[in-house]
């Protein structure tokens, strides 16, 4: 039961947002459709994935993400108003990520194809290895520091101490 | 005119700037791939803008509301599209640009083609 909250709440403040009316009675009523549409479709709403939050580190990756996602549309837009340059050098880079669970890798999935030049192709598990294509290719290993800095963030923010360690043990970094 | 009025304009301007460059570049990319990177992020940038000038200039708590849900389905939704349309692309074999240097789904390409085959 525990697991649904997340997926009732969110629910219930999209039913609000689309109604625009803040009163009691549209809460309990978006409520109670929230309650009806998650046990009616309950593999949309229990999450097996234990998450964490912290408000902090939340900020940082969403600060971070925010950046990038500016960076990554002037490079777009630079290199559509400059056709015919040598600048691109596509690839397809396999990235494998430790750390993460399928909430976890959902999000850097989207965070990668919304951040500068690299969008992500193919998703495989166990181990989960991202494929990113990346339009401006310097080397697989900047990419994949890229990828690996934008992964820290998000488990910073969202992954439960224990899977934090766990990822940090798994690159050869001391757990802090 | 209002600075609120010149922070709409700008706003709307920069909005349908971004989402023109998406359209021009899904015209002037080599492959499907690296079009799917003009098409998902300058349109979201540009989306957004349009949203936050709609905002500003509506006011009203219950529009920011609906705008602001908006600018979140757009945020989940499209890179969830280009992934679908690139991974689609590459399963069926499309082929990469000729700036292409690296394919590491090289291998796997071929696994895929022979087990379809």
């Amino acid at each position: 039961m525990i697991r649904w909250i997340p997926h009732v709440l969110w629910l219930t403040v999209v039913w609000i947002a689309l109604w625009g009316d803040l009163s009691a009675a549209n809460i309990v009523g978006g409520f109670l459709v929230a309650m009806t549409v998650t046990a009616l479709f309950p593999t949309a709403g229990p999450r097996r994935e234990r998450l964490s939050f912290r408000p902090l580190a939340a900020a940082k990756f969403l600060g971070y993400f925010t950046a990038k996602l500016i960076e990554a549309n002037a490079v777009v837009a630079w290199e559509v108003l400059t056709p015919n340059n040598d600048r691109v050098r596509e690839g397809v880079v396999a990235v494998e990520v430790t750390g993460a669970g399928d909430a976890m890798v959902t999000l850097l999935a989207n965070a990668i194809s919304l951040t500068p030049g690299t969008l992500t192709l193919e998703v495989r598990r166990d181990p989960t290895v991202l494929f990113v294509h990346v339009l401006h290719l310097r080397s697989i290993e900047a990419t994949r520091a890229d990828v690996r800095r934008l992964e820290m963030l998000a488990l910073n923010a969202f992954a439960t101490r224990a899977a934090i360690a766990a990822d940090a043990v798994e690159h050869g970094e001391t757990p802090t | 005119m209002s600075i609120l009025e010149i922070a709409v304009g700008v706003l709307v301007l920069a909005g349908v700037a971004f989402a023109t460059l998406a359209a021009l570049g899904l015209q002037q990319f080599d492959d499907v791939f690296a079009r799917m990177h003009a098409a998902t992020k300058p349109a979201t940038l540009g989306l957004v803008l349009l949203l936050l000038a709609v905002a500003l200039r509506l006011g009203a708590a219950d529009a920011v509301a609906k705008l602001a849900l908006v600018a979140v389905l757009q945020f989940i939704t499209a890179p969830v599209g280009a992934h679908m349309v690139g991974r689609a692309a590459f399963r069926a074999g499309t082929e990469l640009s000729s700036r292409t240097e690296i394919d590491e789904l090289a291998v796997e390409r071929l696994g895929l083609t022979r087990r379809s085959e």
